[in-house]
């Protein structure tokens, strides 16, 4: 327990505040970061990390005031990389005098149109409460559907947490606003020089190449590409991808995901380099990382190979788009000693002001204006020194996709959406991943994680649905129970010579009893327009049968938006159709979800 | 008349000691009650006395000379009001020095003699209240696991040790051990909040913030941003198109896409490189377009082009094709 004394006596440590956050998009990492700087502005000393990369043991030895920000995904649910967080404040037998050494508040990022908006703060807020957690000022949670917005929200419980603060910190000199923080990590230009290495000999020296986790999640493993084959025509609108990798001592179920990592091109990284006059004479000189460098997913690669480019390259997202706590450090590296330089500065503080939110988001999130751009527009005033780089611009993060193919120990397959669009900026968008996929030969060396979902599909029947790249993950099952269990898969796309992936395996797969397609056709003319929940509705007597008589498990993947709610109000009203009232098909749909009969994994 | 000494803390650099008479020479030249230790000591056990000097004596130079931050916070605690750091101190750190409290010397720093500290009376309940109220944030009904000690010991333990051996009670609780066969409440028995939430003063503003289109919108946004991106590509597209007709000879590439936009064919931004953007009478009246997107009007055909400069010829694949 916290003591009024402790106050006085200058007991707690700048360093003791510990913001941790859970985040799927980057928005509540954002706000995170956000708040790390302005606490440092107040001469405090935070430690931030999202919640599965803090090393819980310092929540006893390091954290008098803790402070988690976190988003909810799917139903209810802790983002990826709070997923350890949570299992470890669920156990049962922790005792509830576990942290009460600690001081709470949480900040919770949702959306009221979801219905479990917000829950997953909550249980972690309840939960912490548990194990003795003190208030260390009223929590909040957020709506993005209000008017206010999320800024709304975290202005005011911004400035309760900041008034808390103070009265433990009294003695508190704020930093002046001109004041430039030193980077959490100092870099170093070191004399001498790097060996030639590509790219790809370079990806597998990352650090959990070798690294000894108890969790084999986090080991890297090298494969090699055996294909990476285009499946549209080149006049169909998306570009979608199979990939296959060789590899050895796989181990992965239907249903899990394979983490990839995506480099930078060298030319966007010259290109920034050109930028930045005075990173391009150092960016081939060894560069040294000082002090703990924060966990990055794959880990960084070898520290004796590392220059500026190579950083720039594996492991600095300069195709993100630039946030507000990047606007909020970024101004006072503009140089004001000339008129453009002051209106620079001038606007670029308006990007990062909670007043002028829609500033920001019409100047970089709707156009998906990308940080390497961004510094190409401001570069005549614009200097970062180097140090600087590793604070500024977010990690890549490793991107997860759906396994596709059936278990085995040598062979890995991937179907990929290449990612591509036109916003107001002329030229085209194209994700970091779906360039760097591009830039992809068979035969090259790949490095990828492996993830464990655990999901159970049991041995009654199963339905099946996955529109579009929804697909993989019913092909890696379909694949592996075929002729051992009935299965009904509704598959939708567009166009039956466009995008009617895997059919010639599907027709080989139908010639068996037990396996049946129901292809959802949407945009052909010579078929009736169809998305899976016409098709599911279609066969709605069988669906009855499936679910009530033979106790079958439903499986559905694919894109977010109204496809995931739109199958589910079909079950529903298939239940309804059975007999059950609007309450007891609702009832009976969320007892399937709890017991693991109605699985959904959407992105 | 009782005279005090000056206590100083005379702190090495793990790589001085080595230099044994570097250390001694040093040492004689300190007055007062002299406390020798190595800047590692003080980190793994911060001394619990409180001096009037810390001279610190580092060999090395630029980044062998940085102090962490944990380790300046040290700094501050063990010096007396009024007490100064000074020797071998790095030179590019002054905003963590500031940050930790110090003021900035003649390559000195001082800990400042009086502090607004609040003052804060244990007795006063008032103020016990006020400091955020620590309430448990559970009920304690709920929970069902029992305490690592009397929670009435817990809060009154002062006492290092006591700490130190209930955190070392705790950290048992951490261990690594595969945790797979541990049994776990079911978290949405969570979800029944009984604490207090913030929440913002509603809006009264115009309303005016833009919100982004839900991907199932609909509500009509997605169809507006839609339009709006429409007519945008259709402003940029005139602009290109007015500016080729306009265009010398030496301007055939961006008649080429010209004929290329006439139909309709995916643009080859490659071929659009060269593109003089500063034929006369071509610069906005607000005179701001040619200073890139963050400075451009609502509306104008230039947004989503690039920055150019007047006079210039100005590169639209700044970022190559793909971006």
């Amino acid at each position: 327990m916290l003591e009024v004394g402790d106050l006085i006596t200058g007991r707690f440590k700048k360093s003791s505040i510990t913001i941790l956050y859970g985040s799927d998009t980057g928005t509540a990492q954002d706000y995170a970061y956000f708040l790390s700087k302005r606490l440092r502005y107040l001469s405090l000393n935070p430690t931030i990390a999202a919640l599965d990369d803090y090393p819980l043991k310092k929540l006893v030895t390091d954290t008098s005031f803790l402070i988690v920000i976190c988003a909810t995904v799917g139903q209810g649910e802790v983002p990826r990389n709070g997923k350890k967080f949570m299992k470890f404040i669920l156990k049962k037998k922790l005792p509830s005098d576990l942290l009460n050494h600690v001081s709470l508040t949480t900040f919770g990022l949702g959306d009221s149109s979801y219905p479990k908006y917000n829950h997953a703060i909550r249980k972690i807020h309840t939960r912490l409460g548990q194990l003795g957690c003190t208030e260390l000022c009223s929590s909040c949670e957020a709506d993005e559907q209000s008017s206010e917005g999320l800024d709304g929200y975290y202005t005011v419980w911004e400035q309760t947490l900041i008034d808390s603060l103070k009265k433990f910190f009294p003695t508190l000199t704020p930093l002046n606003d001109e004041a430039i923080l030193s980077p959490s990590n100092r870099l170093s230009i070191e004399t001498g020089d790097v060996e030639n290495e590509s790219d790809s000999v370079l990806a597998k020296t990352r650090a959990d190449i070798d690294n000894e986790y108890a969790d084999t999640e986090r080991r890297l493993k090298v494969g090699k590409i055996k294909s990476l084959e285009r499946i549209t025509p080149s006049d169909h609108f998306q570009d979608v991808r199979h990939l296959t990798v060789e590899a050895s001592d796989l181990d992965y179920q239907p249903g899990d995901t394979m983490a990839l990592f995506p480099t930078n091109s060298a030319e966007e990284v010259q290109k920034l380099l050109d930028s930045q006059k005075k990173w391009l004479s150092v960016a081939d000189k060894p560069l040294k990382i000082h002090g703990v460098v924060p966990y990055i997913e794959g880990g960084l690669i070898s520290p004796e190979k590392l220059t500026l480019r190579r950083l720039l390259t594996h492991h600095l997202d300069i195709m993100a788009i630039p946030t507000r706590s990047f606007f909020f450090s970024i101004w006072r590296f503009v140089n004001t000693d000339n008129e453009d330089g002051k209106r620079e500065v001038e606007k670029l503080k308006e990007f990062c002001d909670f007043e002028n939110s829609e500033e920001l988001y019409d100047y970089a999130n709707r156009p998906r204006r990308s940080i390497a751009e961004f510094l190409v527009e401001f570069e005549n005033n614009l200097e970062i020194p180097v140090q600087y780089v590793f604070d500024l611009f977010p990690k890549i993060k490793p991107r997860l996709y759906s396994i596709a193919s059936k278990p085995s120990e040598n062979t890995i397959e991937l179907v990929i959406g290449v990612v591509e669009y036109q916003t107001i900026i002329k030229r085209i968008r194209r994700g970091l991943c779906s360039r760097w996929l591009k830039s992809l030969n068979v035969g090259d060396d790949i490095i990828f994680t492996l993830h464990k979902q655990k999901l159970k599909f049991g041995d009654k029947p199963l339905i099946l649905v996955g529109p579009g790249t929804g697909i993989a993950p019913m092909k890696s099952l379909i694949e592996h129970r075929i002729g051992s269990q009935d299965m009904y898969f509704f598959f939708g796309f567009r166009n039956e010579t466009k995008d009617y992936f895997f059919k010639s395996q599907w027709d080989e797969f139908s010639k068996k009893d037990n396996f049946t397609l129901f292809p959802c056709i949407s945009r052909s003319d010579k078929f009736k327009k169809q998305y899976v929940q016409n098709g599911i509705f279609d066969q709605k007597e069988l669906i009855q049968k499936l679910i009530l008589e033979e106790e079958a498990v439903i499986y559905l993947c694919g894109s977010n938006g109204p496809m995931p709610r739109q199958v589910r109000e079909t079950i529903l009203e298939i239940l309804k159709i059975s007999g059950m009232t609007e309450e007891e098909a609702a009832q009976y749909l969320l007892s399937m979800e709890n017991t693991g009969r109605y699985i959904q994994e959407t992105w | 008349m009782v005279v005090q000494e000056v206590k100083v803390l005379y702190l090495l650099h793990p790589t001085v000691v080595t230099d044994e008479k570097l250390v001694v020479e040093t040492k004689a030249k300190l007055l007062g009650d002299v406390t020798q230790m190595l800047i590692s000591q003080i980190v793994s056990k911060p001394p619990s006395d409180k001096f009037d000097k810390i001279f610190y004596v580092n060999p090395n130079e630029g980044e062998g000379r940085y102090i962490p931050n944990e380790v300046l916070e040290i700094f501050f605690n063990c010096l007396n009001e009024g007490g100064e750091v000074e020797g071998d101190l790095p030179t590019d750190q002054d905003i963590d020095v500031l940050m930790n409290g110090f003021v900035v010397e003649n390559n000195k720093w001082l800990k400042p003699k009086k502090f607004n500290v609040i003052s804060l009376k244990k007795s006063n309940k008032e103020t016990v209240s006020k400091l955020g109220g620590f309430k448990r944030l559970n009920d304690e009904k709920t929970v069902k696991s029992p305490g690592l000690t009397d929670s009435s010991i817990a809060s009154e333990s002062e006492d290092e040790n006591n700490k130190r051996k209930l955190d070392k009670m705790k950290l048992t609780y951490f261990s690594d051990s595969d945790g797979e066969s541990d049994s776990e409440i079911d978290e949405n028995e969570l979800l029944e909040s009984n604490y207090t939430l913030i929440k913002p003063k509603k809006c009264d503003t115009t309303g005016k913030k833009r919100r982004k289109a839900c991907k199932d919108c609909t509500c009509g946004l997605k169809e507006l941003e839609e339009q709006e991106l429409n007519n945008q590509q259709t402003l940029q597209s005139k602009l290109l198109s007015s500016l080729s007709q306009q265009a010398t000879s030496a301007n055939r590439e961006a008649i080429a896409i010209e004929e290329r936009l006439a139909n309709k064919v995916k643009l080859d931004f490659k071929d659009m490189s060269e593109i003089d953007f500063t034929i006369k009478g071509k610069t906005g009246g607000c005179n701001s377009c040619s200073l890139g997107d963050a400075f451009r009007c609502d509306g104008c055909p230039y947004l989503g082009l690039p920055a150019f400069k007047p006079g210039e010829v100005i590169s639209l694949d700044n970022f190559g094709e793909d971006i």
